[in-house]
């Protein structure tokens, strides 16, 4: 039996409960993040230098902002977002999802800037072609920005992800749990021998392989659904 | 009545540089409007003025002598579809595949139709084989038949280019230069064409304007421009497509076949004014049963046998010029 391995405080059941947690606190905080991030994304291509709507302060002011967010540490964010936790949820700690408005907060300035990132490589060609054939902005930012760099934004999403499974370890803090929190549980209650304990690097490892999975499968769906010539062979 | 007519156009650059200065142009319906001019010329800023692509400071654009757009008033986003636009880089979305590529502009139109007129114009570029390829897996050929096909399925009136053939090697720069013409004579398509190829410009062009620092030097019907142009721009690129040589002094004379001389010129030179000449360069071609075109011979050593050549030709009434190459 794997029980055996194991301190009495962490069951097999917990890390699969813990993983479970991180799983869902991770794609919900970063498809929230993204519902702000890539409009503002959008805004900060569209409003930069030889934009669609070139315009230099709205370009300045939000890049300011997203570099402040950006700039803040996370566990401070936790702690700031206490009160916005409590006035949604009811309660600012102790429950899984009263860590998901600080990791929006600390991930969708991030998501912007790469968001930003991935509309910068769409060639202006297109978008002129776009605009030679009739297009409104609107239609372009639609059906040749996000299209054209779609690849780019499932790579940048995936990156994202990753990103907010290490903002989850501050979950520990408000005992909001998942698998990372866990381990520093696991190493509070066992700082002598930790680093000899199996459950400590199982719990490890498995953080590991979630990591891989979804930056393996996030690549083969971003060059699955890349037209693009491919130098490669 | 002129379908494009751009009066008094001027713009600068940010740095103040002067682009375009005073252009005036008047592009009938149906002309094939070459625009022929060295790299930096302003050639490509004046045709991306036309369908709003760039703004500029000064001026008036009429299309069917509405006012198209001005320094003051942007052009409308539904004039585009009438204006089309090919470019040197093709610029299809790598995303999308050909049926997609040219079905773009319908779908921004809201034509319930786009995918029956997308695929008629596919098969009228001939690709109906590709019609859900790639981008990436065509030739650059293919390529600019996919960004025709999608100015093309919008019906338009006039077609830019945007030195279309540039990126294409030389039989492929004829067949799409063939496929313009045709979509000239079969649907009435005025086309203007920016290049700096003497040749692009020479195979489908009626008429031309040589633009060079930001104006128009010399304008006019294909054949008087290129047989006998004036400004020195002009006749640097005209010449210079044409002769590659390392002539580096060398004296020669031009005699132009303006389609008014018929009979065996060279072959009469030699026989009359007893000159042996040798001919440098030849560039002519018959058209409607009349020669056009020139044939540059060396000009002889002897300034006896010289002066009798040129005599000969002034009694014969042949169009000639000398030309000294540097």
């Amino acid at each position: 039996m794997l029980n055996h391995f194991f301190l009495a405080d962490v069951s097999a059941g917990q890390i699969f409960t813990g993983l479970g947690y991180t799983v869902l606190m991770t794609f919900i905080a970063t498809i929230a993040a993204y519902l702000i991030g890539l409009p503002l994304g959008v805004l900060l291509h569209l409003t930069s230098k030889n934009g669609m709507l070139e315009n230099k302060p709205v370009n300045l002011v939000l890049g300011i902002i997203v570099n402040i967010l950006r700039s803040v540490p996370c566990l401070i964010l936790v702690v700031i977002c206490m009160p916005w936790t409590r006035a949604w949820f009811g309660r600012a700690s102790g429950e899984w999802y009263t860590i998901l408005i600080p990791l929006v907060m600390a991930t969708f300035a991030f998501v912007a800037r790469i968001v930003e990132q991935s509309l910068a490589e769409v060639p202006a060609g297109e978008v002129e072609a776009a605009r030679s054939l009739g297009a409104t902005n609107f239609q372009i930012i639609k059906n040749v920005l996000i299209p054209e760099s779609r690849s780019g934004l499932i790579t940048g999403f995936v990156v994202t992800l990753v990103n907010v499974i290490g903002y989850t370890s501050f979950a520990y803090n408000i005992g909001a749990g998942g698998l990372i929190a866990d381990i520093w549980t696991f190493y509070s209650k066992n700082t002598a021998d930790f680093m000899t304990q199996f459950t400590f690097w199982l719990m490890i490892i498995v953080v590991v392989v979630l990591v891989q999975v979804i930056q393996e499968l996030g690549a083969l769906i971003a060059k699955s659904v890349d037209h693009r010539r491919k130098f490669k062979k | 009545m002129s379908t494009i007519r751009i009066q008094n156009l001027s713009k600068r650059f940010e740095d103040n540089h002067l682009v375009l200065d005073k252009i005036n142009l008047n592009i009938e319906k149906g002309d094939v409007y070459g625009i022929l001019g060295l790299s930096g010329a302003g050639k490509s800023t004046l045709v991306r003025c036309i369908n709003g692509l760039e703004t500029f400071d000064e001026g008036e654009i009429y299309f069917n002598d509405e006012l198209l757009c001005s320094s003051t008033k942007k052009i409308d986003h539904s004039y585009r579809r009438r204006i089309g636009m090919i470019f040197q880089n093709f610029n299809l979305l790598q995303q999308k595949n050909v049926l997609q590529n040219v079905a773009l502009g319908l779908k921004f139109a809201h034509d319930a139709d786009m995918i029956q007129k997308a695929k008629e114009a596919i098969i009228r570029v001939g690709l109906q084989d590709k019609m859900y390829a790639y981008p990436s897996q065509l030739s650059g050929g293919q390529q600019q038949r996919v960004a025709i096909a999608r100015t093309l399925a919008l019906n338009p009136e006039v077609i830019l280019s945007d030195e279309a053939t540039s990126a294409l090697d030389p039989d492929t720069t004829n067949s799409i230069l063939d496929l313009l013409s045709e979509l000239n004579k079969d649907y009435g398509i005025t086309i203007v064409m920016i290049s700096h190829q003497m040749n692009a410009i020479e195979r489908i062009c009626n008429k031309v304007a040589i633009i060079s620092d930001g104006t128009i030097v010399e304008d006019g019907p294909l054949q008087e421009v290129f047989l006998n142009p004036k400004a020195d721009v002009a006749k640097q690129l005209i010449y210079s497509s044409h002769i590659h040589t390392q002539m580096s002094d060398e004296q020669s004379i031009r005699i132009l076949f303006d389609g008014n001389l018929d009979e065996p010129i060279i072959a009469n030179i030699v026989k009359d004014c007893d000159v042996l000449v040798s001919i440098l360069y030849a560039d002519t071609k018959i058209v409607k049963g009349k020669v056009y075109g020139q044939v540059l011979i060396k000009d002889p050593e002897s300034s006896i046998e010289s002066d009798k050549v040129k005599q000969y030709l002034t009694a014969k009434n042949v169009k000639f010029e000398e030309v000294k190459h540097a």
